[in-house]
């Protein structure tokens, strides 16, 4: 008989920046049940954080920032690779095509539920490590 | 309101006399808890705190308060995210306190703001709860305002004395009397009718007199709104 064996990939690494740090708690255990490593979250952005630890996921709400597009044009460009996911009150359509074309992979709304969540963050196929 | 227990009905709190607010003795009973949020994720978020404290049932889960009738479940407690919601501060609350009569409201927001801090205890509620804290600290607030006491996130207070030092105002509360001026800070520090009058030594008819005295020097009716004039006024 002959066995196939794959190594398991490594976990994607997770970030989370949130200033509402009531909420952390429950965005960590979310992304961890997906296999997610989350690595680091913090109520503010630190660039120099961030590139050091270039996560594969970056989950990142908005509604505290001062001016999010800006910022979000900034974390592209440090994180070229990652996947940027912004969660925000604002139930703005257009605000989201517009974060879409400036950098983020996917917008999660006010009345997005945690399956939209783990989708955003976690395409389909894409969950490494579970 | 009398002392009323519920005996072999453990979900059924106790309500006990406070002066003027019913509360709940957490000894004794669960605190039925309702959530007005209007972002889903945040909403389970926090259901999920709350869910893991013994001390609480969730009597349900709202985006917005209603705008009119009455929401299911009897809630003690109201637990409303203010940011997110699409009217102004004082229709919100209005609304939970129409939906949910009886119960006490606490406001949850990510500002730091001393005047909205303000406006929301002017407007009703019980609490100001700053959403940067820990989930346990929320808890510990909730709980606090459950058994009758308010809440105000300690640095947002701080900010609101340092403004008033600056300005230098002390508008009305020089009307007071020093009795009257000690019954109000124990006031703003959360404490009912019975537990002022142990403190001081007074006997509770008393202690509600010169509770009637302060709302009338201050042209106030809540003790919440008495419990901002204390802090304007730096007694506290």
């Amino acid at each position: 008989m002959h066995v196939l064996v794959t190594p398991r990939p490594p976990a994607k690494r997770a970030a989370i920046i949130e200033a509402q740090t009531l909420f952390v708690p429950y965005l960590v255990s979310t992304l961890r049940r997906q296999g997610l490593d989350v690595v680091r979250a913090a109520p503010r952005i630190r660039c120099r954080s961030l590139a050091r630890i270039a996560p594969d996921v970056l989950l990142v709400g908005v509604d505290e920032l001062r001016a999010p597009l800006v910022t979000l044009r900034r974390l592209r460009r440090l994180l070229p690779g990652a996947r940027i996911v912004l969660f925000t009150h604002s139930a703005d359509r257009a605000w989201a095509v517009l974060a879409r074309a400036v950098g983020a992979n996917a917008v999660v709304g006010p009345t997005d539920d945690e399956g939209d969540l783990v989708s955003a963050c976690v395409p389909v196929c894409a969950v490494a490590g579970g | 309101m009398n002392l009323t227990t519920e005996p072999g009905n453990p979900s059924v709190p106790a309500i006990r006399d406070s002066g003027d607010a019913p509360h709940i003795d957490m000894s004794t009973a669960q605190v039925r808890i309702a959530i007005i949020e209007s972002q889903v994720l945040f909403a389970k978020a926090l259901a999920g705190i709350f869910a893991e404290d013994a001390a609480f049932v969730l009597a349900g889960d709202f985006r917005t308060p209603p705008a009119d009738g009455v929401l299911p479940g009897a809630p003690d407690v109201v637990v409303v995210d203010l940011d997110g919601q699409t009217v102004d501060v004082a229709q919100t609350l209005a609304g939970c306190a129409r939906a949910c009569p009886g119960a006490r409201i606490c406001a949850l927001s990510m500002h730091l703001s001393p005047e909205l801090m303000q406006r929301c205890l002017a407007s009703g509620a019980e609490a100001y709860i700053v959403k940067d804290i820990s989930p346990a600290e929320l808890v510990r607030a909730v709980k606090m305002v459950a058994e009758g006491q308010s809440y105000v996130d300690p640095r947002v207070a701080g900010g609101l004395l340092r403004k008033r030092s600056a300005n230098g105002g002390k508008p009305d509360i020089m009307e007071l009397s020093v009795r009257e001026a000690e019954v109000l800070k124990l006031i703003a520090e959360g404490l009912a009718n019975k537990q002022i009058s142990a403190r001081l030594h007074l006997s509770e008819k008393t202690v509600k007199n010169h509770v009637s005295r302060i709302f009338s020097k201050l042209n106030i009716s809540a003790r919440t709104q008495a419990a901002v004039h204390a802090i304007r006024s730096g007694i506290v």
